[in-house]
């Protein structure tokens, strides 16, 4: 092996690098499993009398089942057997097609859609959390008016009504790309007093205006990553980022997959601030404040200029004089080179919250390196009216301040929550005469409101979406509505007089007309069947970049760094604060820092250091006067004098979900400077308990995780393989079954993402333990993603891991059941039988792996009915005192062992898919059969990467690891 | 000095001492042998249904395929009751005036789902696949006994693990041609144990015996 041994180069979190690799952190916390206080007396009568009920309670027999078979059974239902429905989730106007299993009408599970461009079968962390948020209790369930329980005709008729003379109606939605809203809002528009306004507080605008810079019109860049052999990133979260398209880091991977030394590898730059799971998986990284990613992205366009064979574009050669300055002209003169050595094959992206400019340069770039039509194209906005006047909230409240809204209607999102703090929404909503407000929650905004009705869930309504391509795909309800709400479109259309129309009847009156002939209950059957609609995308365009305000723009001097620098992202559980009120959502942990159930102030390590706090103290970042409280995490990799804080927590309404959850960073986040500004910071006593899930478990640094370079790959291609071992034993029973399951995980295209986590939860009726739960490690999750760090904090590169029941063919659990609750299955699964366990948690305490999980409470007891309803009935709910973990999905892998006998025939290849496999973006998690050579998954297992975690335990784990290549520039590190 | 006990008293201790002994171990016993007692399986025991539905008719005299309506039993994991539209298949021409099929008309026109009360009654970590038993050579009889022959329907076999286990450990005598699934009359010219080798080895029959075959 090359390089420094692995052990010493690996650890975890900054609590473990500070501590020393070998500190001995305990497994769990202090208390974590400590009994409340009770006396010893309590404890006797508490036991006698729960054996005398156990005793008398299995002495009855209880009463018989019902079986309630239906009246009339809907020919396309058989009780048991799944339906899948295909529909859309839309994220920020987007659409990613999915498919939603049914079991009698009750949608629990989402998958990606095949045939949808933008999922290509993933779906990410949001999709497969959606489902959850259609059960939730706590939804808006009535049409109200000051309080007053109201109808939804009375609602309609509110809005409809015209506005006093000289004053308008106002509809403010979310960006949407729904074909039969944009449809209905030009309707609305044509009635003459409507005024139709779109706002997100993750807007994409100033991508819009830098698509318009430079190409004179509003264009979005659609990526096709196989072909790419350079990727940079300028602050682009392209592949962790839930609202990216999967289908992009699927491309991206493809040039990732290393499987023999020879083998072409790309190579991916990232210049950021905070770390993005991008950052994470990139191979080259320059760490620099939001605001001087600009300056890199200058000095890189004059290096390309200044270097082009063939010359550039009639730009003056002067504007690349003097370039690249500062600290990273090394980083931009190796990655200038290596773009030019690609022309054609690579990929500068730009994230949303650079400015228009920085992105008016990548589409230069991209252009001069001639990628354009080759790893992407440009193609009109799927969102309606993207980059005009009507997006954003500056209109609306000029109108406000001018008097001119009579009616102000508000549908989805929250506002009054989420708008800049400086245009003060909230008390100018209260100044329009009536207002009305529909959303799935009765937020800050709905309270703001006189009028509120619920607005329905997309699982539980029609309507239509584009994908970023353009593609159309009809949303379709997948149960009869829990709540009677209605759409935006419904609002527009009651809006325009009419109060009874359906969801459906909008969405297929709109298609009826775009589909003339008589072709369109053939092409809507198809649509509805398939997800996607054919041939009525938007085409990508031909461009030409206006080299004018790009070169003006090189001119200017660079941006010097601030004092320090806020930087607001979306986040990547809750998004802009939408998924607050999402359990699975808020219990994950967040890919890069591993915290659960709150925000918080990220800093580097240096940072931390200068300014003298530590992790769960208690910072006030002050910005432009307003301040805001937050707890501390340190992120080693981080760009020092920068704090970053993830949006769309700390809501704080009374008896939710999300009440006390985080900071709440809309507080002080300003119009002018929406993603990042100049702050200054200072410590204030107290301190911010925090979830943190990345110190437990310490690994004590042993070679978990391998990572090497694709240099060290060439020169010794066998590095793997001596953690690849089969032990001797005398005990060399095998199981004996003629399928033997086997997983292996690509930690080449892991990127962390945790799509896999929420799927594994939806699929495995997980519970969630709060806040205080996985405080005390007691987190349920099957599957984790442990992360690690190699080299120097201050600039270390992240590996991460997915790490779930390895199902080890020596299992060290099996053999310390006193009760036989955990055993072997004749296919090599390694079983937990819940009807056996009786809690004693030796299994847990032998585990090298630390993936079995307790119920030390009855979690899923007193839930609420509809959260009931989202239950897997193919898998058991567990109860208290129980163990369980990862069973590689074993209720999958019966149902089609039992449909292939039942058909007679073999099981195909990949038929099986876990869950976290199949909505894995990249494509890393392989299951099958290893028995079979010409599996995918034996075929995966052939590659020099393979090596088993913990080898030499003996344990023959059958989750086999790929390990990770990195391909860094020897240049760039300078 | 008079003895605080008197000399028997050693003998009560004694005896004491050994039934604690015996209890220890009775006790427990006792309980697992209770849940395989008859009145705890509900063997023979006739369960009260909404609808006074006899078996003996529809399937003797009228000579109805189980299959006619329990028709999901070839392709769900329930058999289940059939909806009432199965029934009124039929009853909708035949005893439309019947006062015992009151309940039936009430579910059709009403829109109400009659609620059968359940015979067979298996655990809720207890995934039994209906079709994969009715596909691979296991006759509705093995199970379910004669109901041909039950006017209310009682459980005849006790549904304990180890008697799911003694078949699917070894299945042969419990075997029988695809085409006398639902023949409730069936009777081998062979010995049993033949005839089941036989379709064992045709239909591929691989009884899961692992936990998680059943367990999930």
């Amino acid at each position: 092996m090359t390089g420094p041994p692995v052990r010493d180069r690996h650890w975890r979190g900054d609590g473990d690098r500070r501590d020393g690799a070998r500190a001995q952190r305990p497994e769990f916390p202090d208390g974590a499993d400590a009994p409340p206080v009770i006396s010893r007396r309590r404890l006797m009568q508490l036991l006698g009398a729960s054996a005398a009920l156990a005793g008398s309670a299995g002495c009855s027999r209880g009463p018989p089942e019902l079986i309630v078979p239906y009246v009339r059974q809907p020919p396309e239902v058989t009780p048991s057997v799944p339906t899948l429905y295909a529909t859309t989730m839309t994220i920020d106007g987007y659409g990613v097609g999915m498919l939603v299993e049914s079991h009698e009408g009750r949608p629990t599970k989402a998958e990606g859609n095949p045939h949808h461009p933008a999922s290509l079968g993933a779906l990410g962390t949001f999709g497969q959390a959606s489902v959850l948020s259609m059960y939730d209790p706590t939804r808006a369930k009535d049409v109200v008016h000051d309080g007053v329980p109201a109808t939804w005709a009375a609602f309609a008729s509110a809005i409809a009504a015209p506005p006093a003379p000289g004053k308008r109606t106002h509809v403010l939605l979310e960006p949407t790309s729904a074909p039969h809203v944009v449809a209905l809002v030009q309707r609305a528009r044509a009635r003459g007093d409507v005024v139709v306004h779109f706002d997100s507080p993750v807007s994409r605008a100033r991508a819009w205006t830098g698509s318009r810079l430079a190409f004179g019109r509003v264009l979005e860049p659609r990526w096709d990553l196989p072909r790419a052999r350079v990727v940079v990133s300028l602050d682009a979260d392209f592949l962790g980022s839930p609202t990216a398209p999967p289908a992009w880091a699927r491309g991206w991977v493809q040039g990732r997959r290393v499987s023999s030394p020879g083998d072409p590898m790309s190579r991916l730059y990232s210049v950021e601030a905070r770390l993005s799971v991008t950052g994470m998986a990139a191979d080259e990284r320059l760490r620099v404040q939001a605001r001087q990613v600009g300056t890199v992205a200058a000095d890189l366009l004059a290096y390309l200029l200044a270097h082009a064979p063939g010359g550039a574009p009639a730009t003056p050669r002067g504007a690349a004089a003097g370039r690249p300055r500062g600290d990273h002209a090394a980083f931009v003169r190796a990655l200038g080179r290596d773009l030019l050595e690609h022309p054609g094959a690579s990929a500068v992206i730009v994230g949303d919250s650079q400015p228009a400019v920085v992105h008016a340069m990548a589409h230069a770039m991209n252009e001069l390196l001639g990628n354009a039509d080759q790893t992407v194209a440009y193609g009109p906005s799927p969102v309606f009216e993207a980059g005009e006047d009507s997006h954003g909230i500056d209109a609306l409240v000029r109108a406000i301040d001018a008097g001119e809204v009579g009616t102000l209607v508000i549908v989805g999102g929250d506002p009054a929550y989420t708008c800049a703090v400086d245009l003060d929404l909230e008390r100018r909503i209260r100044t329009v005469a009536t207002t009305a407000f529909v959303g799935q929650h009765d937020n800050r905004t709905a309270r703001l409101c006189a009028w509120r009705a619920p607005e329905a869930h997309f699982l539980e309504a029609w309507s239509d979406a584009r994908a970023f391509d353009g593609t159309p795909s009809i949303v379709q309800p997948l149960m009869r509505p829990l709540v009677a709400g209605v759409t935006a479109a419904q609002v527009l259309a009651a809006i325009g007089g009419r109060i009874d129309v359906t969801s459906r009847g909008l969405v297929e009156a709109y298609w009826r007309a775009a589909i003339p002939g008589t072709g369109f209950d053939e092409a809507w059957q198809g649509a509805l069947a398939r997800g996607v609609i054919e041939d009525r995308g938007l085409p990508p365009v031909d461009t030409q970049v206006d080299w004018g305000p790009v070169v003006g723009a090189l001119r200017g001097p660079p941006t010097q760094a601030a004092p320090l620098e806020i930087v607001y992202f979306a986040d990547a559980k809750v998004h802009d604060g939408r998924f607050a009120e999402n359990a699975w959502l808020q219990e994950l942990a967040d890919p890069v820092t591993k915290l659960a159930w709150d925000n918080a102030a990220l800093v580097s390590p240096g940072t931390a250091s200068t300014r003298g706090v530590e992790p769960g103290d208690v910072v006030e970042l002050e910005v432009k006067g307003r301040t805001l409280r937050a707890p501390v995490v340190v992120v080693p990799s981080m760009a020092d004098d920068v704090v970053a804080i993830a949006l769309g927590y700390g809501q704080s309404i009374e008896g939710r979900l999300s009440q006390g959850v985080g900071a709440n960073v809309y507080a002080v986040r300003s119009s002018r400077a929406p993603w990042f500004d100049e702050a200054s910071a200072r410590k204030v006593p107290g301190s911010w308990p925090l979830a943190l899930t990345q110190e437990h478990w310490s690994m004590e640094g042993r070679p978990i995780v391998l990572s090497h370079t694709v240099e060290e790959f060439r020169r010794d291609p066998g590095f793997a393989a001596e953690l690849e071992s089969t032990p001797q034993s005398l005990y060399m029973l095998k199981p004996d079954g003629a399928h033997q399951w086997g997983m292996t995980i690509d930690l080449n295209a892991c990127t962390g993402c945790s799509a896999c986590v929420i799927a594994c939860m939806a699929e495995n009726n997980v519970p969630v333990v709060g806040k205080r739960g996985v405080r005390l490690s007691r987190e349920m999750h099957w599957l984790r993603i442990d992360r690690y760090f190699v080299g120097d904090p201050r600039d270390a590169r992240a590996v991460v891991q997915p790490m779930l029941c390895q199902h080890c063919e020596k299992a060290p659990c099996e053999y310390v059941c006193p009760v036989n609750a955990t055993v072997h299955s004749h296919d090599g699964l390694n079983e937990m039988v819940y009807n056996r366990c009786v809690g004693t948690r030796f299994c847990s305490n032998n585990c090298p792996y630390k993936v079995r999980r307790f119920n030390f409470f009855n979690y899923n007891r007193d839930k609420a009915e509809t959260l009931q309803l989202a239950m897997n009935p193919d898998v058991t709910v567990r109860q208290r005192g129980v163990m369980e973990k990862c069973t590689y999905c074993v209720q999958r892998i019966r149902e089609v062992e039992i449909r292939a006998r039942r058909e007679e025939r073999p099981i195909r290849d990949l038929e099986i898919q876990t869950a976290c496999q199949q909505t894995c973006p990249t494509g890393a998690i392989v299951f099958g059969d290893i028995a079979d050579p010409n599996s995918a998954v034996s075929r995966a297992r052939d590659s020099a990467r393979l090596y088993q975690v913990l080898h030499d335990l003996g344990t023959l784990p059958r989750t086999r690891y790929l390990a990770r290549i990195t391909n860094p520039n020897p240049e760039a590190s300078g | 000095m008079t003895p605080l006990f008197p000399p028997w008293s050693d003998t009560v201790f004694r005896l004491c001492l050994v039934l604690a002994a015996l209890g220890v171990a009775a006790i427990p016993t006792s309980m697992i042998l209770w849940a395989r007692t008859p009145y705890v399986t509900k063997q023979g025991d006739p369960v009260d249904q909404p609808v006074a539905f006899d078996h003996r008719h529809h399937v003797r005299d009228d000579g109805i395929d189980c299959l006619y309506c329990h028709y999901e039993a070839g392709r769900s994991k329930y058999a289940g009751a059939p909806p009432t539209s199965v029934c009124m298949n039929c009853h909708s021409q035949v005893w439309q005036d019947s006062s015992r099929l009151a309940p039936v008309r009430a579910s059709w026109f009403g829109d109400e789902p009659i609620r059968w009360r359940r015979v067979h009654q298996l655990p809720e970590f207890v995934y039994f696949d209906h079709s994969a038993h009715v596909s691979h050579g296991v006759g509705c009889v093995e199970c379910h006994g004669r109901v041909d022959r039950m006017g209310q329907v009682h459980a005849t076999e006790p549904l304990t693990m180890k008697w799911c286990l003694d078949c699917h450990r070894d299945p042969d005598p419990h075997l029988r041609p695809q085409h006398e699934i639902t023949n409730m009359e069936w009777a081998p010219d062979r010995p049993r144990r033949e005839v089941g080798a036989t379709v064992h080895e045709k239909l591929h029959v691989n009884p899961p015996v692992s936990c998680t075959g059943c367990h999930r």
